[in-house]
């Protein structure tokens, strides 16, 4: 069976009140374990095969820069000195994630890439971009490292290579796996068909892309040989607006028109924050359904 | 010090003026009423005891040119009548009303539309546990202003704060709406902003270092009520009980550090302590105003602290 996963974010939604109530009232309410719980199960509900902790606890730019020293949290984040990682934030969230999976559910930790992150930020101790985007890719490895322990697969998102590509992008990602045993994965999204044939060497199991918003992306990796397994984005993250199961199915026929099924996976195009979490609700349980109606 | 870049918008109620960059206008302080230990019992006894401490904070605030008004707390609706009552009878000025309960929030207004009075009320607050039946409410019986709370629960940082304004965080009854577009759109005009206090180890320094960010970004009068982390420290509560004297030295203390950092408004606890908080922010403002004239070039008001108390 092909397997189903997901890019990253989840929405969800908590009941304001009780929280508003919390507060007036002087007492602990623990919004982050409820977010990351409802993400979870909402995950799992859908029949995801492969789930993530949904990113629920922010931006995915500020969560990873802001576990280094030497970064001062503006509008974005500032780079002022030398980048030591200052310890994971998210490590235990995985962990909380899977205590809530049930049997047979596997779970992906995600980190932000070093080019992002590096890209996102105000440089103003650096000399270059290069040298920014590799030491953030040090610490980097040292929180995939961490997450590794904790989770079957590990990510790397990196959406900035289909804007502006680095030369050197491959170097940062071995560094950031440097010191991971389990499989890997790669997500760039976007229009990635002018860089696919440079991605498709990097040292990663899964290569995931966005093919529900680009299908013309087909015309480049369809003609590619390559030993990952390709993460096919078969609903789009872009649209409010949930698709059929017909509609994906028709996408995921063409997935396997043109690469063996022992070779895919299925996602949606990106991370689904940007969604209300009915519809990305039901964009997951449409494309478990189109993929279950695949057998 | 700080000077805003961004235009800084200045509210004005009932001859009260928030906001303006630091140093323009002196700190408004919020005292509340009706709520804490003395308040427990609304008999007799308490309301005369409200109206002796709504006549001290509009002394000590003539005394020292610092604005005060009155945040009236109402607990539930049995007791919207009576209370708004006493306070239409005992001050001319503007008053915020205040309560932990939506439906006694809205019954407020209510009322207040009844028996006149809603161009001097400021709804403290609009935040994340805002109801459809609330919404409704505002939008028929508008108040002249509104304190917006930025308390976000899932991220408490200075981002996470300006999201729940900004989006809603996926907290607010109106899907992908911020409260600053939900005010707005209940057709509020006046906006100020309420960090949200929080307590230690919840991200407590967000509290006071969101004032300025908030300031820069959208240019609304900013403040919090910084004594709720004070009082929710519990090395502090022990003290409290030995030492009355040291607690209220902190209470002064941790007030006047909001307009240190550009903070316009302070909801500085029960009125009772206006006779210690008055002064200590009078302190700060003529401090601020000092430097801000200085160095800023900025034109302090009239009745300012820093004119007034030599």
């Amino acid at each position: 069976m092909i397997p189903t996963t997901v890019i990253g974010s989840f929405p969800v939604r908590l009941d304001g009140g009780r929280y508003a109530q919390a507060y007036f009232d002087g007492g602990a309410a623990d919004a982050p374990s409820e977010s990351l719980r409802l993400a979870v199960e909402a995950q799992v509900e859908a029949g995801v095969d492969i789930v993530s902790d949904g990113q629920t606890r922010g931006d995915f730019v500020r969560i990873f820069a802001a576990s280094f020293r030497g970064v001062v949290m503006q509008e974005r984040p500032v780079v002022v000195g030398e980048l030591e990682y200052a310890g994971s934030r998210i490590a235990a969230d995985q962990e909380a994630a899977r205590s809530l999976l049930p049997k047979g559910v596997m779970l992906k930790g995600i980190v932000t890439g070093p080019y992002t992150l590096a890209k996102a930020s105000e440089n103003r101790h650096y000399r270059s971009v290069e040298d920014l985007a590799y030491a953030y890719a040090v610490g980097l490895a040292k929180e995939a490292e961490a997450l590794g322990d904790v989770v079957d697969y590990v990510q790397v998102d990196e959406p900035f290579y289909s804007v502006e590509y680095p030369e050197y992008g491959r170097m940062l990602l071995d560094e950031v796996l440097s010191g991971v045993d389990c499989p890997t994965m790669l997500h760039v999204c976007g229009d990635v068909s002018g860089i696919f044939e440079r991605l498709v060497e990097y040292d990663v199991d899964f290569l995931e892309h966005e093919f529900a918003a680009n299908p013309k992306l087909w015309d480049t990796v369809g003609d590619v040989d390559f030993k990952q397994t390709l993460g096919v984005g078969v609903v789009r993250s872009d649209e409010n607006k949930a698709e059929t199961v017909k509609e994906i199915e028709g996408r995921m026929m063409t997935a396997l028109s043109r690469k063996d099924a022992g070779r895919l996976m299925f996602n949606p195009d990106c991370g689904l924050r940007n969604l209300d979490p009915e519809v990305a609700m039901a964009k997951l349980r449409n494309m478990v359904a189109a993929r279950d109606a695949l057998k | 010090m700080y000077s805003f870049m961004k235009e800084q918008a200045v509210v004005e109620l009932g001859g009260v003026r928030f906001g303006g960059q630091p140093g323009e206008n002196p700190t408004v302080l919020f005292g509340t009423v009706f709520y804490g230990r003395d308040f427990r019992e609304l008999n007799d006894e308490a309301y005369g005891r409200a109206r002796r401490l709504i006549q001290d904070q509009e002394d000590v605030s003539r005394e020292t040119g610092v604005p005060g008004l009155l945040d009236v707390y109402i607990k539930s609706d049995s007791h919207i009548k009576r209370i708004v009552d006493t306070v239409l009878d005992s001050t001319d000025g503007p008053f915020s009303i205040d309560s932990s309960d939506p439906g006694t929030r809205a019954g407020t207004i209510r009322y207040l539309s009844e028996v006149g009075g809603l161009d001097r009320t400021v709804y403290n607050s609009v935040n994340l546990g805002l109801t459809a039946e609330e919404l409704d409410a505002l939008r028929r019986h508008t108040p002249a202003a509104a304190v917006v709370l930025a308390y976000n629960p899932r991220d408490m940082s200075v981002d996470g704060r300006a999201d729940i304004l900004d989006t809603g965080a996926g907290m607010v009854c109106v899907p992908g709406k911020g409260l600053l577009d939900v005010v707005k759109d209940a057709g509020i005009g006046k906006i100020l902003l309420d960090t949200g206090a929080t307590p230690f180890g919840s991200m407590s320094a967000e509290t006071l270092r969101a004032i300025p960010v908030f300031k820069g970004r959208y240019g609304l009068p900013s403040g919090c009520s910084i004594h709720n982390t004070l009082e929710s420290w519990a090395w502090m509560k022990d003290l409290r009980r030995k030492d009355e004297v040291a607690y209220n030295c902190a209470d002064a203390a941790a007030n006047s550090l909001v307009p240190i950092v550009g903070g316009d408004f302070i909801v500085y606890g029960p009125v009772s302590a206006c006779r210690r908080v008055f002064p200590s922010v009078a302190f700060a403002d003529k401090l601020v105003a000092e430097g801000a004239r200085d160095y800023f070039g900025v034109k302090v008001s009239k009745d300012h602290p820093y004119t007034r108390l030599i």
